[in-house]
Protein backbone atom coordinates (compact mmCIF):
# COMPACT_ATOMS: atom_id res chain seq x y z
CA UNK A 1 0.00 0.00 0.00
CA UNK A 2 1.27 3.45 -0.91
CA UNK A 3 0.52 5.86 1.95
CA UNK A 4 1.06 8.82 -0.36
CA UNK A 5 -0.71 7.56 -3.48
CA UNK A 6 -3.16 10.45 -3.61
CA UNK A 7 -1.42 13.15 -1.60
CA UNK A 8 0.17 16.15 -3.27
CA UNK A 9 4.00 16.19 -3.10
CA UNK A 10 4.23 18.81 -0.33
CA UNK A 11 2.20 16.61 2.03
CA UNK A 12 4.50 13.66 1.40
CA UNK A 13 7.56 15.81 2.12
CA UNK A 14 6.08 17.18 5.35
CA UNK A 15 4.95 13.79 6.61
CA UNK A 16 8.22 12.08 5.74
CA UNK A 17 10.24 14.70 7.60
CA UNK A 18 7.97 15.26 10.58
CA UNK A 19 9.82 14.67 13.88
CA UNK A 20 7.58 11.84 15.11
CA UNK A 21 7.89 10.91 18.76
CA UNK A 22 9.63 7.61 19.20
CA UNK A 23 8.05 5.01 21.44
CA UNK A 24 9.78 1.84 22.61
CA UNK A 25 6.57 0.21 23.75
CA UNK A 26 2.93 0.33 22.77
CA UNK A 27 -0.04 0.11 25.12
CA UNK A 28 -2.26 -2.84 24.38
CA UNK A 29 -5.40 -3.90 26.18
CA UNK A 30 -7.00 -7.11 24.94
CA UNK A 31 -10.73 -6.76 24.52
CA UNK A 32 -12.29 -8.66 27.39
CA UNK A 33 -15.87 -8.62 26.08
CA UNK A 34 -17.70 -9.60 22.95
CA UNK A 35 -18.33 -6.74 20.54
CA UNK A 36 -22.06 -7.14 21.08
CA UNK A 37 -21.51 -6.21 24.73
CA UNK A 38 -19.14 -3.27 24.15
CA UNK A 39 -19.85 0.42 24.54
CA UNK A 40 -18.26 2.23 21.59
CA UNK A 41 -17.21 5.85 21.02
CA UNK A 42 -15.83 7.66 17.98
CA UNK A 43 -12.74 9.85 18.05
CA UNK A 44 -11.52 11.77 15.03
CA UNK A 45 -8.94 14.39 14.20
CA UNK A 46 -11.20 15.83 11.51
CA UNK A 47 -11.64 19.24 13.17
CA UNK A 48 -15.36 18.84 13.86
CA UNK A 49 -17.26 21.22 16.15
CA UNK A 50 -20.89 22.05 16.83
CA UNK A 51 -21.79 25.41 15.35
CA UNK A 52 -23.45 27.85 17.74
CA UNK A 53 -22.45 25.82 20.79
CA UNK A 54 -18.71 25.42 20.47
CA UNK A 55 -15.87 27.57 19.21
CA UNK A 56 -14.11 26.47 16.04
CA UNK A 57 -10.49 25.40 16.44
CA UNK A 58 -8.16 28.39 16.36
CA UNK A 59 -7.22 28.72 12.71
CA UNK A 60 -6.19 32.37 13.00
CA UNK A 61 -3.38 31.55 15.39
CA UNK A 62 -2.34 28.59 13.24
CA UNK A 63 -2.02 30.87 10.22
CA UNK A 64 0.07 33.37 12.21
CA UNK A 65 2.21 30.64 13.76
CA UNK A 66 2.56 27.62 11.45
CA UNK A 67 4.51 25.75 14.13
CA UNK A 68 1.41 25.72 16.30
CA UNK A 69 -1.86 23.82 15.94
CA UNK A 70 -4.92 23.92 18.19
CA UNK A 71 -4.62 20.88 20.51
CA UNK A 72 -8.08 21.22 22.11
CA UNK A 73 -11.04 18.91 21.56
CA UNK A 74 -14.79 19.13 21.16
CA UNK A 75 -17.48 16.77 22.42
CA UNK A 76 -19.82 15.74 19.63
CA UNK A 77 -23.06 14.27 21.07
CA UNK A 78 -24.49 11.29 19.22
CA UNK A 79 -27.82 13.03 18.70
CA UNK A 80 -26.24 16.17 17.25
CA UNK A 81 -28.02 17.73 14.32
CA UNK A 82 -25.70 16.91 11.39
CA UNK A 83 -26.17 20.30 9.78
CA UNK A 84 -24.70 21.93 12.87
CA UNK A 85 -21.47 19.94 12.67
CA UNK A 86 -18.87 22.13 10.97
CA UNK A 87 -15.19 21.66 10.25
CA UNK A 88 -12.21 23.85 11.16
CA UNK A 89 -9.13 22.16 9.71
CA UNK A 90 -6.91 23.56 6.96
CA UNK A 91 -5.15 20.43 5.79
CA UNK A 92 -7.53 17.99 4.16
CA UNK A 93 -10.26 17.99 1.56
CA UNK A 94 -13.46 18.47 3.52
CA UNK A 95 -15.94 18.25 0.64
CA UNK A 96 -16.63 14.54 1.23
CA UNK A 97 -17.27 14.91 4.95
CA UNK A 98 -19.48 17.93 4.34
CA UNK A 99 -21.62 15.86 2.02
CA UNK A 100 -21.68 12.77 4.26
CA UNK A 101 -20.19 12.94 7.73
CA UNK A 102 -20.02 9.13 7.82
CA UNK A 103 -17.01 9.26 5.51
CA UNK A 104 -14.96 10.26 8.54
CA UNK A 105 -17.24 10.23 11.57
CA UNK A 106 -19.65 7.33 11.04
CA UNK A 107 -22.31 8.06 13.64
CA UNK A 108 -25.07 6.69 11.39
CA UNK A 109 -23.18 3.48 10.61
CA UNK A 110 -22.50 2.81 14.30
CA UNK A 111 -26.12 3.56 15.16
CA UNK A 112 -27.04 0.87 12.64
CA UNK A 113 -24.57 -1.55 14.24
CA UNK A 114 -26.12 -0.78 17.62
CA UNK A 115 -29.63 -1.35 16.27
CA UNK A 116 -28.54 -4.68 14.79
CA UNK A 117 -26.93 -5.74 18.06
CA UNK A 118 -23.46 -6.00 16.52
CA UNK A 119 -22.14 -3.61 19.17
CA UNK A 120 -23.59 -3.19 22.63
CA UNK A 121 -24.10 0.53 22.92
CA UNK A 122 -23.05 3.63 21.03
CA UNK A 123 -21.84 6.16 23.59
CA UNK A 124 -23.61 9.46 24.14
CA UNK A 125 -20.42 11.47 23.69
CA UNK A 126 -17.89 11.36 20.86
CA UNK A 127 -14.76 13.44 20.43
CA UNK A 128 -13.01 15.47 17.79
CA UNK A 129 -9.59 17.06 17.63
CA UNK A 130 -8.18 18.81 14.59
CA UNK A 131 -5.23 16.88 13.27
CA UNK A 132 -2.66 19.56 12.55
CA UNK A 133 -0.78 19.75 15.84
CA UNK A 134 2.94 20.13 15.08
CA UNK A 135 3.80 20.69 18.74
CA UNK A 136 2.16 17.79 20.56
CA UNK A 137 3.05 18.63 24.15
CA UNK A 138 -0.34 20.05 25.21
CA UNK A 139 -2.14 17.27 23.36
CA UNK A 140 -0.17 14.54 25.09
CA UNK A 141 0.01 16.06 28.56
CA UNK A 142 -3.43 17.61 28.80
CA UNK A 143 -6.11 17.33 26.16
CA UNK A 144 -5.48 13.77 25.08
CA UNK A 145 -5.42 12.71 28.73
CA UNK A 146 -8.69 14.56 29.38
CA UNK A 147 -10.43 12.70 26.58
CA UNK A 148 -9.02 9.38 27.81
CA UNK A 149 -10.35 10.13 31.31
CA UNK A 150 -13.75 11.10 29.92
CA UNK A 151 -13.93 7.87 27.93
CA UNK A 152 -12.97 5.93 31.05
CA UNK A 153 -15.62 7.67 33.18
CA UNK A 154 -18.19 7.03 30.43
CA UNK A 155 -17.25 3.32 30.60
CA UNK A 156 -16.37 3.13 26.93
CA UNK A 157 -14.85 -0.24 25.99
CA UNK A 158 -13.80 0.49 22.47
CA UNK A 159 -12.86 3.57 20.45
CA UNK A 160 -13.04 3.84 16.67
CA UNK A 161 -10.51 6.47 15.61
CA UNK A 162 -10.28 8.16 12.22
CA UNK A 163 -7.44 10.46 11.18
CA UNK A 164 -7.52 13.69 9.20
CA UNK B 1 -1.50 5.88 6.49
CA UNK B 2 0.74 2.89 7.24
CA UNK B 3 3.79 5.20 6.96
CA UNK B 4 2.64 7.20 10.00
CA UNK B 5 1.10 4.29 11.91
CA UNK B 6 4.35 2.34 11.80
CA UNK B 7 6.26 5.26 13.27
CA UNK B 8 3.80 5.98 16.07
CA UNK B 9 3.14 2.42 17.23
CA UNK B 10 -0.64 2.50 17.35
CA UNK B 11 -2.01 -0.52 19.27
CA UNK B 12 -4.26 -1.70 16.43
CA UNK B 13 -4.98 -0.24 13.04
CA UNK B 14 -6.50 -1.02 9.70
CA UNK B 15 -5.42 1.04 6.70
CA UNK B 16 -7.14 1.81 3.43
CA UNK B 17 -5.57 3.39 0.37
CA UNK B 18 -8.07 6.22 0.13
CA UNK B 19 -7.50 9.94 -0.34
CA UNK B 20 -6.99 11.84 2.91
CA UNK B 21 -10.38 12.98 4.23
CA UNK B 22 -12.19 10.04 2.60
CA UNK B 23 -11.20 7.47 5.20
CA UNK B 24 -14.28 5.29 4.83
CA UNK B 25 -14.72 5.89 1.11
CA UNK B 26 -17.14 7.94 -0.91
CA UNK B 27 -20.03 10.00 0.46
CA UNK B 28 -23.28 8.05 0.40
CA UNK B 29 -21.58 4.66 0.01
CA UNK B 30 -23.22 3.09 3.03
CA UNK B 31 -22.16 -0.46 2.21
CA UNK B 32 -18.54 0.52 1.56
CA UNK B 33 -18.37 2.45 4.81
CA UNK B 34 -19.86 -0.46 6.72
CA UNK B 35 -17.41 -2.96 5.18
CA UNK B 36 -14.40 -0.99 6.43
CA UNK B 37 -15.94 -0.48 9.87
CA UNK B 38 -16.65 -4.20 10.19
CA UNK B 39 -13.08 -5.03 9.17
CA UNK B 40 -11.81 -2.62 11.84
CA UNK B 41 -14.04 -4.16 14.50
CA UNK B 42 -12.91 -7.63 13.49
CA UNK B 43 -9.29 -6.49 13.84
CA UNK B 44 -9.88 -5.57 17.48
CA UNK B 45 -10.24 -9.28 18.12
CA UNK B 46 -7.74 -10.69 15.62
CA UNK B 47 -4.77 -8.38 16.23
CA UNK B 48 -2.70 -9.82 19.05
CA UNK B 49 0.58 -7.96 18.60
CA UNK B 50 0.69 -4.25 19.54
CA UNK B 51 1.55 -2.03 16.59
CA UNK B 52 -0.02 -4.31 13.99
CA UNK B 53 -1.40 -2.57 10.89
CA UNK B 54 -3.75 -4.54 8.67
CA UNK B 55 -3.84 -3.21 5.12
CA UNK B 56 -7.33 -3.62 3.70
CA UNK B 57 -7.76 -4.48 0.02
CA UNK B 58 -10.27 -1.74 -0.84
CA UNK B 59 -9.07 0.60 -3.56
CA UNK B 60 -10.27 4.06 -4.52
CA UNK B 61 -11.71 4.09 -8.02
CA UNK B 62 -12.20 7.43 -9.72
CA UNK B 63 -15.54 7.58 -11.51
CA UNK B 64 -17.16 10.07 -13.82
CA UNK B 65 -19.99 10.60 -11.36
CA UNK B 66 -17.55 11.71 -8.62
CA UNK B 67 -17.78 15.32 -7.48
CA UNK B 68 -14.88 17.31 -9.04
CA UNK B 69 -14.40 19.02 -5.65
CA UNK B 70 -13.00 15.77 -4.27
CA UNK B 71 -10.02 16.15 -6.55
CA UNK B 72 -9.06 19.71 -5.62
CA UNK B 73 -5.37 20.02 -6.49
CA UNK B 74 -4.53 21.60 -3.15
CA UNK B 75 -5.18 18.26 -1.49
CA UNK B 76 -4.94 15.80 -4.36
CA UNK B 77 -2.00 14.66 -6.46
CA UNK B 78 -2.29 15.61 -10.16
CA UNK B 79 -4.07 12.66 -11.86
CA UNK B 80 -1.23 12.08 -14.34
CA UNK B 81 1.17 11.46 -11.43
CA UNK B 82 -0.96 8.85 -9.69
CA UNK B 83 0.39 5.34 -10.30
CA UNK B 84 -2.08 3.01 -11.95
Amino acid sequence: MDSFRFTPPYVEIVMKHFPYLHYETCPFTPLSKELKDCKVALVTTGGLYVEGEQKPYDMEREIKDPGWGDPTYRIIPRNVSKDKVKIAHRHYNKSGVRKDINVLFPLDRFTELENRGEIGLLSQNHYSFQGNIPNTQDLILRFGVEVAIRLHIEKVDLVFMTPA
Amino acid sequence: MPFVLERLLVPRAVAVEHPFGFTLGKPGDREGQMQIIREALKAVKTIEKPGTVIELPYRWVREETDDPQWYDGKYFKPPEKIKK
